[in-house]
């Protein structure tokens, strides 16, 4: 019988919410007597209200205890790579320890281009931990604790089987949500077999991206559940009233929660403990199940990869895999392909099976023999004196690319205003760089290696005084040649790295000045003053220690000429009109103003003084480790901010997205009054701080700063490592 | 269907260009002889001839990169001008606006909100012909501006004592008359091999606020270029004049809310009299010497 969506609908609406939590309500009990079986008197309930509800406590603290004194806290940095540049930032998620040895199982979307990783633990320890390997396909990884660091025993979860679950079991949510201290949320499986296909009605699962790229759930069957996770409840345990992780979470929004089963995480995550990775065959073709094809048995072969396994073998898309080594293959349905696509990536690299194809009428045999399945894509890193980032190019990506092969790098940014981008021609997103002054380079970690020889051991020379003349102290440029695939043409480029610092602002030619603020008196003011006829400029602020204030000028003088030459304000354009009128006078020059004071008139003689200090001529000074720029303190400064002299620092003028000052919550305005130990007197003791900081290379660096009527302390966390590519390591100095 | 229109009309933009120069060209080409480029009409002494020949080389090219700093937007980018060599021992006369690569007139229109654009030179590279063809390269800084005037100097660094260039002496001044024509000299862009030209004017009126300054009877087009007389004396030097926040006209109609919006006239049509060039460069050498002896250890 044909479901009438209007009658549901409506009885929807009027189910109210009352209604919902009732229907809640009636469902944990349900949801109890499942669990607890014939033991449980659903009609007991009215004269014993408490007592399932206690029973439920009880069984899911059991549970709890279980696993959650092994749930963890991650905390990682990251590094990611956006418009040729790289971008740190931080990411929050949960995981299990599942070894005594230490070792955390999550989510590799948690650990996904981290380089730190902090771990706290249920008691409220911190452990550092390293990455033990991570496998996007299957979107696990796994931590390692730094056991030097760990004091006692560590509480261990299990696994337990997911295989056993059924629609309808208890399950429990175990995660840091929103980052928020460990929590737990409880709800039911709703599905045992999810999967998520590239659109509505597609059965194309290998499809589905988490984004650049990279797919996942190749081989995943999601345990659909309905405990509320949240963002920072990734990598999660999902854990069973026995107190075992049945699942690691990864997806969730509003009560659509989404676990990887616990069959393959521990499969997964065995592997990847041992090997660092998980090895697995490729066949180069797709698979689609065979509904609305009017095919009994079999599967679709949907696509063959040009010169892959598949293809080389004489498999054809469209053809119908019947059999793999005499075994009959069926797949109907889109829940069952991660099944058969998990199988068949299970074998080792290299193995040969027999495949029986039905091609038409005909019955095709075929032996494929399997290759390495390799990751999607490739390691990415940026090479910021360069003005680039670029990535390894895995087999998938040469196939996707058109690429001959995997030799050389792909270079997936260009930094705006990089050398990269200054050079002729400009580097371009997409070229493939297979040579350095040339020197191939058939990988990531050759290009790495020839840029510390050509660019930092060079500029490192500069910093120390040393070097040739490419690269020495009076020219701290180093230029190198490099050759690009781009699209068929194969072209050459120079890329030129300086490394001198933009020069300060040059000072601008003195003026005349007169240390006031003014506003045009004009009609309608005019009127209210009692000084209808009157035009002028009111002094509304006299600068602390100029001559101005030294002359007596007081705020509410109205001033009528300089010099016997009238102000005569037309509008609230002439809101400078005083000033402009003296900057071009003489310095020094002693000037006679005709002012009001009070409806009298007056006549005061006052030094013209040198303009002070713009905002715009401060002198600067740009720091790559921290990746902000302060420049000094100006009168201004100090006048807008009623700071006395005795108040010092630097002014931050700019701090970058992404660096480690702005990840430590220094913000553009902030005065910088102290770094560490040392106080800040200006841009010179500013720099010396920072060079001793760079040479001392803390863990943490404190930077006191001043914003608004607070004084902040803020921590920032550089990362000193001295592999010098990327730019949070970047060792290069300021050059020149 | 898009596309294909837009490339038709590239198509027939780029017959016109050619029919068009073909037309031109082609009417003074008789018989065998094919003329490829127009004959000077003009007498040696004539201003368009003789302005190129004598300061052309005073108007040399500078490069930079110029770092960007405003939020949002960090980056350096690369800048190629023309300066006027004002000094045979190296001093250059450059657009304030052209060296800030308009950053520097978007903060002053911006006024307080304007502060945390920000931008430096970097790498700056003065190219000075040597031969036919051939330049030599030199490096130099700005060492003083005046925003007030939308002035720039430029001093070449890396110069041999005894070196001297092609420069324009700023005391050979006039002060011309409303209506008078006069000349402007500046050179094209690469792209056509930056040849110094001459294209002509009329002063329309004088200004004087916010400073004394003579308006051109139309856009100039060019920053930082120097104007002369029939007699090929200095008249003023091409600039913008943008008012401060407040400044500018309350009714404007390209006004934003409490922020002064530059007109046509303040960015195009404008010439600094030669007095307050050579006023201004003199205080200007001071102002570099002061820096410079602030800056010593």
């Amino acid at each position: 019988m044909p479901i009438d969506r209007r009658n549901r609908a409506s009885g929807l609406n009027g189910f109210g919410l009352k209604g919902f939590g009732l229907y809640v309500l009636g469902l944990y009990v349900l949801v109890l007597g499942l669990v607890m079986g014939p033991t449980v008197d659903v009609r007991a309930e009215s004269s014993r209200p408490h007592a399932p509800q206690s029973e439920l406590r009880d069984t899911v603290r059991l549970a709890r205890d279980q696993v959650f004194p092994a749930l963890v806290n991650i905390e990682v940095v990251t590094a990611r790579y956006m418009g040729g540049k790289e971008l740190k930032g931080g990411a929050v998620g949960s995981g299990t320890i599942i070894s005594e040895s230490g070792l955390v199982v999550t989510n590799e979307h948690v650990t996904r281009d981290g380089f730190k990783f902090l771990c706290t633990l249920a008691d409220k320890r911190q452990v550092d931990a390293t990455l033990v390997g991570e496998d996007p396909l299957t979107d696990l990884a796994v931590l390692q604790l730094d056991m030097e660091a760990v004091d006692g025993p560590l509480p261990v979860a299990r696994f337990g089987r997911s295989a056993d679950l059924q629609i309808g079991d208890v399950i429990m949510a175990m995660g840091s949500p929103f980052a928020l201290s460990r929590s737990v949320s409880l709800g039911i499986v709703s599905n045992t077999e999810r999967v998520f296909a590239g659109g509505f009605g597609s059965d194309d699962i290998e499809e589905m991206e988490f984004g650049g790229g990279q797919r996942t759930g190749l081989f995943t069957r999601w345990i659909q559940h309905d405990a509320v996770i949240s963002p920072g409840n990734s990598g999660g345990p999902l854990v069973n009233l026995a107190g075992e992780i049945v699942g690691i979470n990864e997806l969730g929004g509003s009560t659509l929660s989404f676990a990887i089963p616990s069959d393959l995480a521990a499969r997964v995550t065995r592997e990847v403990a041992q090997h660092g990775t998980v090895t697995r065959s490729f066949w180069g073709l797709s698979i689609k199940p065979i509904r609305r094809t009017g095919i009994e048995e079999g599967v679709l072969i949907a696509s063959v990869d040009g010169d892959g396994p598949a293809s080389r073998a004489g498999v054809e898309a469209g053809d119908v895999l019947v059999a793999v080594d005499n075994e009959p293959v069926t797949v109907r349905f889109v829940e069952e392909v991660p099944l058969l696509l998990d199988r068949l990536a299970s074998a080792a690299p290299g193995t040969s099976f027999a495949l029986r194809l039905r091609r038409g009428e005909e019955s095709v045999e075929v032996e494929l023999v399997t290759e390495r399945m390799e990751q999607d894509l490739g390691r990415e890193s940026s090479f910021h004196d360069w003005g680039f980032t670029a990535r390894d190019i895995t087999p998938k990506m040469a196939r996707d690319l058109r690429l001959g092969s995997t030799d050389g790098v792909v270079i997936t940014g260009v930094r705006r205003g990089g050398p990269a981008q200054q050079a002729k021609p400009p580097l371009e997103r997409g070229d493939v760089l297979k040579s350095v002054d040339g020197r191939p380079v058939p990988d990531l970690a050759a290009l790495i290696d020839i840029f510390r020889h050509t660019v930092q051991d060079l500029l490192q020379d500069t910093e120390s005084g040393g070097g040739s003349a490419e690269g020495s102290v009076d020219d701290p440029s180093v230029s190198s040649v490099l050759e690009l695939e781009r699209r068929g043409t194969n072209q050459l480029t120079v890329l030129e790295v300086d490394q001198r610092a933009p020069e300060d602002p040059p000072r601008e030619l003195p003026k005349a000045w007169i240390g006031v603020a003014t506003q045009p008196v004009l009609p309608p003011l005019s009127d209210q003053l009692g000084l209808p006829d009157v035009r002028g400029m009111r002094i509304t602020r006299v600068y602390p220690g100029t001559e101005a204030e030294a002359a007596g000028l007081a705020v509410g003088d109205v001033v009528l000429a300089v010099d016997g030459r009238a102000l005569v304000p037309s509008g609230m354009e002439d809101s400078t009109l005083l000033t402009r009128q003296v900057r071009d006078l003489e310095i020094g020059a002693e000037v006679g103003l005709d002012l009001l004071r009070d409806g009298e008139p007056r006549r005061i003689a006052l030094p013209l003084e040198r303009t002070r200090l713009s905002r715009v001529e401060a002198r600067r000074h740009t720091d790559r480790d921290f990746e902000l720029t302060v420049r000094e303190l100006t009168f201004f400064d100090r006048d807008e901010r009623r700071l006395d002299e005795s108040v010092r620092g630097v002014m931050v003028e700019n701090v970058e997205g992404g660096g480690w000052a702005g990840l430590g919550g220094v913000r553009a305005g902030d005065l910088v009054l102290r770094v560490e130990d040392r106080p800040i007197q200006g841009l010179k003791s500013f720099r010396a701080a920072l060079a001793d900081v760079a040479k001392e290379r803390p863990e943490r660096v404190v930077f006191v700063v001043l914003r608004g009527i607070r004084t902040y302390f803020q921590f920032l966390e550089p990362d000193w490592t001295p592999e010098a590519v990327t730019d949070h390591d970047d060792t290069i100095g300021e050059g020149s | 269907m898009h596309a294909r229109r837009k490339m038709i009309q590239v198509a027939c933009l780029i017959s016109c260009l050619i029919f068009g120069s073909a037309a031109v060209f082609g009417s003074s080409a008789t018989g065998a002889e094919v003329e490829t480029s127009p004959s000077m009409t003009e007498s040696a002494e004539s201003p368009f001839a003789s302005l190129p020949t004598t300061y052309g080389e005073a108007l040399v090219p500078v490069r930079f990169l110029l770092s960007v700093n405003m939020p949002g937007l960090n980056q350096e980018m690369d800048r190629d001008i023309h300066c006027l060599m004002i000094d045979p021992q190296g001093l250059l006369l450059c657009s304030g606006a052209q060296m800030g690569g308009f950053y520097s007139v978007m903060a002053r229109l911006l006024g307080r909100d304007g502060h945390p654009i920000a931008s430096r030179t970097r790498d700056l590279k003065v190219e000075i012909t040597v031969g036919d063809g051939e330049t030599e390269a030199f490096a130099a800084r700005v060492i003083a501006r005046d925003s007030d005037r939308d002035l720039a100097w430029v001093q070449l660094t890396d110069v041999p004592e005894e070196r001297r260039f092609v420069s324009l002496d700023l005391t050979e001044q006039a002060v011309p008359a409303v209506g008078e024509t006069v000349y402007l000299l500046r050179r094209l862009g690469n792209y056509f091999q930056s040849p110094a030209v001459v294209s002509d004017l009329r002063i329309a009126a004088f200004l004087e606020r916010p400073r004394p300054l003579y308006l051109a009877s139309r856009p100039l087009g060019h920053l930082g270029m120097p104007v002369f007389d029939e007699q090929a004396r200095l008249v003023g030097f091409t600039v913008t004049q943008v008012p401060r926040q407040g400044e500018g006209d309350a009714g404007s109609p390209r006004g934003l809310p409490g922020q002064s919006s530059p007109t046509d006239d303040m960015v195009g049509s404008l010439i600094l009299p030669a007095s307050a060039l050579v006023k201004a460069t003199a205080l200007a050498r001071e102002t570099w010497a002061a820096d410079q002896a602030e800056q010593l250890p």
